[in-house]
């Protein structure tokens, strides 16, 4: 029970390392699935330029670590603006552009792959192309995606350790922390190693939650 | 009602409609016949604009569609078209299949388009199944459903693109029985098919389409009857052998 006196004796800090892992992951997820959407939109439009610019970027940041990234916008702001970013809003960033990349994929195949007879339908009722989307293809493309989106979204929690790199004092952290001050290596990354799972797998729960409730109608 | 100018379509390098021209008046079922990949079916998608045409001019009512822009919408409102595989949107309720486009189009209020939709699935013989979910009906329940989703919108113009060619045969019938309705109601019906039987006893006019052109056109005792074409004369031989 070694780990769980260890555990008592630093909570105060690990508490302050949840709480910055957790804030840290929903503010980047609600920014990646907006900037997601925005770079499917963009993907998939007529519009050539728009759509060339979104693959360009999706295959970049997809095609980069995380921890380069992450980097690259902590010292890089520094670089351009002359100013030194804040630890904090740097990983949010970071961690955003990455996960909206992949949110925008996962939609983008959520949407294809619904039939085109739904498509035609609709349109064929004389409703728009937006009107199409908004009560045809996303209701139903949101239920198709929702396991895909679960994972990305138990990964970008995991992925927020790099936002330690650049000293946010996030769970992983403050698992740096507790390592030199109680001298034990092995112990304090058991602890975040559980906690990191008990927040990854409450999520999947409740995503699993969600699809069954819209699986209603099959 | 519908005029049909020197309609042509390619996909890639293939011709499948030649040069169309075709005229159909106000109140007139017409039947498209002819072997599989004649253009049937392209022909009537290409007259709700599901399909591009590569030349050649459509007009309904007067208005050209092709160069219609964003007036596509309202010209589709008032043609309604049902497909071999129903499309019915799997997560809405039937009810809710069929009141969805009056009422984002504006033209019925929530109240109205439930009380337009409870008529038509009377009409239908489906009143029971109004909360129901398309997965869970037969083909020839969803077929009428689609049928209805599209009555919804007081469309001037009916296509029907083999509506009964995904059913099991028992239950083409209820399905046919609905379309003889329409017909007879006056409807304004364009219908690709393969039941030469309902073709014979329901259309006014049949055309037979073969290779992309239309081969031929008669009333449909004659077409039947005495097919003036050897290519007609052929295809029918083949199809009314049993």
């Amino acid at each position: 029970m070694k780990v769980l006196e260890l555990f008592l004796e630093y909570k105060y800090y690990y508490i302050v390392g949840i709480k910055i892992t957790i804030l840290l992951s929903f503010l980047s997820l609600i920014a990646g699935v907006i900037i997601g959407t925005l770079l499917c939109l963009m993907k998939m439009s007529q519009n050539k330029l728009l759509s060339i610019i979104s693959t360009i970027y999706i295959e970049v940041v997809r095609g980069t670590p995380m921890m380069v990234q992450i980097a690259l916008v902590y010292f890089g702001s520094y670089v351009i603006t002359g100013v030194n970013m804040e630890g904090f809003i740097a990983a949010l960033i970071a961690v955003s552009l990455n996960s909206a990349a992949y949110v925008a994929e996962i939609i983008r195949s959520g949407i294809q792959s619904i039939d085109k007879g739904q498509w035609e339908a609709s349109r064929s009722l004389g409703l728009s192309n937006r009107q199409t989307m908004r009560y045809i293809i996303l209701p139903q493309a949101i239920k198709n995606i929702l396991p895909a989106l679960g994972n990305e979204f138990v990964t970008l929690i995991k992925e927020t350790a790099v936002a330690s790199t650049i000293g946010v004092a996030d769970l992983m952290y403050t698992s740096k922390i507790v390592q030199s001050t109680s001298y034990q290596p092995f112990n304090p990354l058991v602890i975040v190693a559980i906690i990191y799972f008990i927040m990854t797998f409450t999520l999947s729960q409740l995503i699993g939650v969600l699809e069954r409730r819209l699986s209603h109608c099959d | 009602m519908i005029k049909i100018e020197n309609l042509n379509k390619y996909f890639g390098g293939k011709h499948v409609l030649k040069n169309i021209n075709l005229q159909i008046e106000k109140g007139e079922v017409v039947a498209l016949i002819g072997p599989s990949g004649s253009g049937k079916s392209t022909l009537i998608r290409c007259i709700d604009y599901l399909e591009e045409p590569t030349s050649g001019n459509i007009y309904i009512n007067g208005k050209n569609i092709a160069q219609s822009g964003k007036d596509i919408d309202s010209i589709r409102q008032k043609i309604g078209m049902v497909f071999q595989h129903f499309n019915l949107f799997p997560h809405k309720t039937v009810l809710e299949n069929i009141t969805l486009a009056p009422v984002l189009t504006g033209r019925l209020t929530k109240d109205e388009a439930e009380k337009k939709a409870m008529e038509l699935l009377k009409i239908m013989d489906l009143l029971d199944k109004k909360d129901a979910y398309p997965n869970s009906l037969s083909g020839g329940q969803k077929q009428r459903i689609a049928i209805a989703r599209s009555l919804a919108m007081d469309p001037e113009i009916m296509l029907f693109d083999e509506a009964t060619s995904a059913l099991d045969p028992e239950m083409v019938g209820e399905v046919l029985n609905v379309m003889k309705y329409l017909a007879e109601e006056g409807m304004t019906m364009i219908v690709v098919t393969h039941e030469m039987a309902f073709a014979k006893q329901v259309a006014d006019r049949v055309i037979f389409m073969a290779d992309g052109e239309i081969v031929e056109e008669n009333s449909a005792v004659n077409l039947f009857e005495n097919p003036e074409n050897p290519r007609t004369r052929e295809f029918l031989s083949k199809v009314l052998a049993y």
